[in-house]
């Protein structure tokens, strides 16, 4: 999923739009070296070393990776958009923010 | 290069204590056992975790090639923490016999030397975490014998969390009851005892408060996450308010 999350980080560079991301990896410190081998800039809850964290479980997740889009509002408006329907969610919704804001 | 990490730090030992030595063959040797002689059980078992774990390719066939290793390190250190490291690597590793369906018979083999051999470490807890190799029965009953042998609180409350996340979402209603009891109790009782890098309270109350699924429904406002960084600091998702946010809970592996 990196490529695309690189793209979408990269097409809407200065536009009020970010990733933010649960991470469910055991290790923080492996993890951190990841982010900065990888390059993987965006945000990351740290969820407690592991799947099935308590902001997964809260959330009923079980399953990796699952996405919600959000809009400007904090608004849930999709669930598990992937690849192309993530990029098509994303564009809906920073066109709607951008006509808002006009 | 079968145990490089070892090698690296043998050679880096002989090269700081033992420069006056002549470079035979002999004195390498007995240099190289001397520093294996000084890595402690715990350098040991973690250079040996980070070798397993050096590359994500082929976990069954690399689990068969470590497998002598760790069995001979968890028999040499019998009873200590390194020991039971490895112990546990060796029971996580009954998940690659799932195929073959004899899973749950080897998980039980080594489950049963870790209680008779760690029924005293604070530890033994840590092998429910791995749970997932053993059968729904097994779990029950093997978290019943861990309540009689062990009073340390961290194995307890690891016994409560896994016997609450058992049943949780089972069709008997009654079984739905029992287990929130396991979570209302592990909140009460065990709420700042270590789980990972959480708590058994924090995972208590996640799954005692658990996000109905109206809540999570489009359209509805995202529920507040208030947490920490990979970063180490502090953030919550309403931090983002005013952007778009893709919200992509993820793991590298």
């Amino acid at each position: 999923m990196y490529p695309h999350e690189r793209s979408l980080v990269k097409k809407w560079k200065g536009k009020p739009f970010v990733i933010v991301g649960v991470n469910s990896d055991k290790d923080l410190t492996i993890l951190r070296k990841v982010l900065k081998d990888k390059d993987l800039t965006w945000a990351s809850f740290f969820d407690g070393g592991g799947i099935g964290g308590p902001i997964a479980t809260q959330w009923g997740v079980r399953g990796w990776p699952t996405v919600y889009v959000l809009d400007a509002e904090g608004r849930i408006r999709y669930k598990n958009a992937r690849g192309k329907k993530l990029g098509e969610a994303v564009d809906a919704l920073m066109a709607e923010l951008e006509q808002k804001n006009q | 290069m079968r145990r490089p990490l070892l090698l690296l730090s043998s050679v880096a030992l002989l090269c700081a204590g033992a420069r006056t030595q002549t470079a035979s063959p002999r004195a390498d040797l007995d240099g190289q056992r001397a520093a294996s002689r000084a890595l402690t059980p715990q350098a040991e078992i973690k250079a040996l975790l980070t070798e397993y774990n050096a590359n994500k390719k082929n976990y069954p066939v690399k689990f068969a090639e470590f497998r002598p290793r760790f069995e001979a390190f968890a028999k040499k250190h019998r009873g200590s923490d390194a020991g039971l490291e490895a112990e546990l690597w060796l029971f996580s590793g009954c998940w690659w016999s799932r195929r073959d369906g004899t899973m749950n018979e080897k998980a039980a083999v080594v489950a049963d030397r870790i209680l008779e051999h760690y029924k005293d470490s604070k530890n033994l807890g840590k092998m429910l975490d791995l749970a997932y190799v053993f059968s729904k029965a097994q779990k029950e009953e093997y978290c019943q014998r861990i309540l009689k042998l062990s009073d340390q609180p961290g194995v307890q409350a690891a016994v409560h969390l896994t016997l609450g996340k058992l049943y949780q979402r089972s069709k008997d209603a009654d079984k739905r009851r029992q287990s929130r009891e396991h979570f209302v109790l592990l909140a009460k009782k065990y709420p700042a005892v270590a789980y990972r890098q959480t708590t058994y309270g924090a995972m208590a109350e996640s799954f005692l408060h658990p996000h109905s699924e109206d809540a999570l429904a489009i359209g509805k406002l995202a529920p507040e996450i208030i947490g920490t960084g990979v970063d180490g600091k502090a953030m919550k998702l309403s931090d983002f308010r005013g952007k778009v946010v893709v919200l992509d809970f993820w793991g590298d592996w």
